[in-house]
């Protein structure tokens, strides 16, 4: 019997399938790839960073910044920072300016740069809706035959608009795919930035998580269902049959099998259970699994262990949309205006008090550049019992900016040094110490100063001395905080009833057994996959005779030299001359239908279910994978778009290259299916001390 | 050719009666759960449809709030591009700033209201079986109370 080879055939050959095949690839190193590896020598330029990588260029970078920070010494004074003079309409002039320019083919950087630094002093800190703009533009000026550097920059722009959403790194990784085939690099690098982005951002993190998690889940359940039906199909006769061999004198082969049924039924009836009737009868076939089988079926009772911390989890991501934390998150990240700020003040009075809620309010009303009203605010920065521990170096830090703006810088060295203790990641202290050496003119202090805030952030370091202006905003550094902080007050709140899980499983396990119970079955079947696991090698159950299919005695064994065919198929096909030739002859006769019935039956379930056929013949980990993830792939071709959908996304349902990927998976898990269906699938065989390999 | 296992199980009387008991038993037990099972399920009506929806009701007021959401950003989006909101929504969608099944979705059918004013629009989805929900954007320049702009081209 030849062992089975696996060598399946590929999808099509195109260039274009490769360069997808190279982005899945991406995606799934895009959590641990560095993003500056990926895009060292583009040749197409790269759109997040507005300083270069090389160190002679970030040299002359800092001299220009060192010189700018010195020429500006002259006009920094101790007196209070005024409000911004910009006005709404000044943004909405250096708009229509840019799209003006972009409508005659330009990209328009410097009124965009404007328009982004009206936005700056007015307290945005992302604006999404004018990034998706800038985005459908440049898609417009695509489709127009606009030059590619121009995209290009548009798309830059969208970014900086933007920073921390991940659609126009992802939008110009499209562009590059669509159009500059060629720049695989700077194709690759955007696109793994943008992944890495949508990974912080919770508006994404938590849509893609939430996507996948619930798709993953209902793969996993057919795929269990799939598995389960195949180790039905390959151990029931198994089982009994050792039932028989194992129960008292007197029960007949039918008795054993409809008592074996009665077993796995009554309790589920009982209990209006579907599900319980399918773990017994699950417990019951684990008690024969082979070791592959054995990982898949701890897999399973895994899930079931962590089914309930599990639906905690999709309930916090599914309630997060309209919830507090996400609108903190955006007061924080996008722009709180003054109606949001009253809200805040609202909540802080009625709510009960948080600290994110009370940072949220003191930065927003930082942002608005009204020192008469940071007054009020300074006394809760300065409680410092009242902040906890994780979030003191960004109150410090707010603190401190305030006592600049409001033209009190001595007091604030002392928190800035705190904070940049406590940050030792963020430029923002740094850079507010170096302000602080600006306006009591100590040239060489500012020097320090900028250096190690731009040793710790160059890129926003730059971004915040090229603005020149002098409003609390764009002079001093206040950043948000770091968004898990939101997840956690998120996850922190009071849970409503919100679980998806829950309805799916009182439709299979009735409404006696709660979801609670769980972990309770998963245990069990852990313990009984552990407590059977040697019962195989003890020679103590029988094993599927991989030729007919039926049970082969362990006692057998000694008769065949351990041999992996059942009694009958060994005596006829390995050693037939010790039977007298009608037998010979009779023996072949069934045993050849069974067999043939066998690989009929491998073959109809690979084209039916691809991976099914190969759980069928023994190969458990190929089978649930491949059925796993061609009903996952399918999943996300039918429902791109997931749960809830991101407020801020890309005009595609194939973002991210996501329905691409799953086609992919589905020809490569078809492929399988097929050369199942095609070549027949070899059954494994047992392994025992004194088993015999196959010839 | 026998499948039974190869073991020897004695003729003798006992064994005949066990055997027949087994038998008994078993009848007895499909018997009990035939009775049982009509007991349990006389009174259920298996082809009644029930609640087709899965997805509870707060549930349900998350996903809606997050499609409402996506939809006022867009509609914003589509005003800073032409300076006005779009007549319908299905202008978002030829404007490639939504995807057809974003009108379609939670619900199956197309049940978001629309309507703009001079400086702003309302939003909201028709439920029939939730209260509705509503989205007013631009507060600040609201003009709900005012007239309704109509296409002429509608």
């Amino acid at each position: 019997m030849a062992p089975c080879h696996t060598s399946y055939a590929h999808p099509g050959q195109a260039l274009r399938w490769w360069l997808t095949a190279a982005l899945a690839t991406a995606f799934f190193l895009g959590v641990l790839w560095p993003a500056s590896s990926a895009h060292a020598q583009n040749s197409a330029p790269d759109i997040s960073a507005s300083v270069s990588s090389q160190p002679d260029d970030i040299d002359a970078r800092m001299k220009e910044m060192i010189k700018k920070v010195g020429s500006s010494t002259r006009s920094v004074d101790e007196n209070p920072i005024q409000p911004t003079s910009v006005t709404p309409v000044n943004m909405e002039v250096h708009w229509r300016l840019w799209k003006r320019v972009a409508t005659q083919g330009q990209p328009g950087t410097s009124e965009l740069t404007a328009f982004r630094h009206d936005a700056l002093s007015l307290g945005h800190y992302n604006l999404p809706v004018y990034a998706m703009a800038v985005l459908a533009i440049a898609k417009e000026a695509e489709q127009n035959g606009a030059d590619p550097t121009t995209v290009a920059q548009m798309y830059r722009e969208a970014h900086r608009l933007a920073p921390n959403l991940p659609y126009a790194e992802l939008g110009y990784a499209s562009y590059l795919y669509r159009n500059q085939i060629t720049e695989l690099p700077s194709m690759i690098g955007a696109y793994v930035r943008g992944i890495q982005t949508g990974l912080q951002s919770l508006d994404t993190r938590l849509a893609w998580e939430l996507k996948f998690i619930v798709l993953a889940l209902v793969a996993f359940l057919g795929a269990s269902f799939a598995f389960l039906f195949c180790q039905l199909m390959r151990y029931f006769g198994i089982l009994a049959y050792d039932a028989t061999r194992l129960l008292p004198h007197g029960f007949s082969s039918n008795q054993s099998v409809i008592l074996t049924i009665a077993l796995v039924v009554v309790p589920g009836l009982l209990l209006r259970s579907p599900l319980l009737s399918l773990l017994i009868l699950f417990g019951l076939l684990t008690i024969f699994q082979q070791i592959n089988e054995r990982i898949i079926s701890a897999l399973i009772c895994a899930v079931l262990i962590m089914l309930p911390t599990l639906d905690t989890h999709v309930q916090h991501m599914i309630s997060f949309p309209d919830s507090q934390a996400q609108k903190l998150m955006h007061a924080q990240y996008f722009h709180c205006d003054a109606d949001c700020i009253a809200q805040l003040k609202s909540d802080l009075q009625s709510l009960e008090t948080s600290p994110l809620l009370q940072y949220t309010y003191a930065l927003a009303v930082y942002r608005t550049g009204d020192t008469a009203r940071y007054q009020e605010l300074i006394p809760m920065l300065a409680n410092r019992a009242g902040w906890p521990s994780f979030m003191q170096g960004y109150v410090d830090n707010l603190h401190a900016a305030m006592l600049i703006a409001t033209g009190n810088p001595q007091a604030a060295t002392p928190l800035l040094d705190q904070a940049r203790t406590a940050l030792p990641e963020s430029a923002a202290p740094t850079f507010n110490k170096m302000r602080i050496a600006q306006i009591t003119d100590q040239k060489d202090a500012a020097e320090r100063a900028l250096t190690e805030a731009a040793s710790r952030d160059l890129q926003t370091v730059t971004d915040y001395v090229e603005r020149e202006r002098r409003d609390v905003n764009s002079f001093l550094m206040a950043p948000p905080l770091p968004l898990p902080h939101f997840w956690t007050y998120h996850t922190a709140q009071k849970l409503t009833d919100l679980s998806i899980i829950q309805p799916i499983w009182t439709s299979l396990a009735g409404e006696r057994i709660p979801l609670g119970a769980s972990p309770i079955f998963g245990g069990l079947g852990i313990l009984l996959l552990i407590s059977c696991a040697p019962f195989r090698r003890m020679q103590r159950i029988s094993t599927p005779c991989p030729r007919c299919g039926q049970a082969r005695d362990p006692t057998d064994s000694t008769k065949m030299g351990g041999h992996h065919f059942c009694l009958p198929c060994f005596r006829t096909f390995q050693s037939g001359s010790t039977l007298e030739y009608q037998a010979r002859i009779h023996n072949e006769t069934v045993l050849g239908r069974r067999h043939r019935t066998q690989a009929l039956l491998r073959r109809t379930f690979s084209l039916i279910l691809p991976g099914s056929g190969h759980t069928l013949a023994g190969h458990a980990i190929l089978g649930f994978t491949t059925t796993a993830i061609l009903l996952l792939a399918a999943l996300a071709i039918w429902q791109p778009m997931g749960i809830w959908r991101p407020p801020f996304e890309l005009f595609t349902n194939n973002w991210i290259g996501q329905r691409t990927l799953a086609w992919i998976a589905l020809g490569i898990c078809i492929a399988i299916g097929l050369s199942g269906t095609l070549r027949d699938i070899a059954p494994t065989y047992p392994v025992s001390p004194d088993a015999r390999h196959p010839q | 050719m026998s499948k039974q296992p190869d073991k020897r199980k004695a003729t003798s009387l006992s064994v005949i009666v066990f055997h027949h008991a087994i038998t008994v038993f078993i009848l007895l037990l499909l018997l009990g759960v035939g009775v049982w099972s009509y007991l349990t399920f006389s009174k259920s009506s298996f082809f009644v449809p029930g609640n087709t929806s899965n997805t509870p009701p707060a549930a349900h007021t998350h996903i809606v709030q997050a499609q409402l959401k996506r939809i006022a950003t867009t509609l914003e989006t589509f005003e800073v591009i032409h300076e006005r909101y779009p007549a319908r929504l299905e202008e978002l969608v030829d404007a490639g700033l939504l995807l057809p099944s974003d009108l379609y979705y939670p619900l199956a059918s197309n049940s978001y209201h629309y309507a703009r004013y001079q400086q702003s629009y309302e939003l909201s989805l028709i439920d029939t079986n939730q209260p509705e929900f509503e989205f007013i954007s631009d507060d600040d320049n609201n003009n709900a109370n005012g007239d309704e702009i109509h296409d002429p081209s509608l």
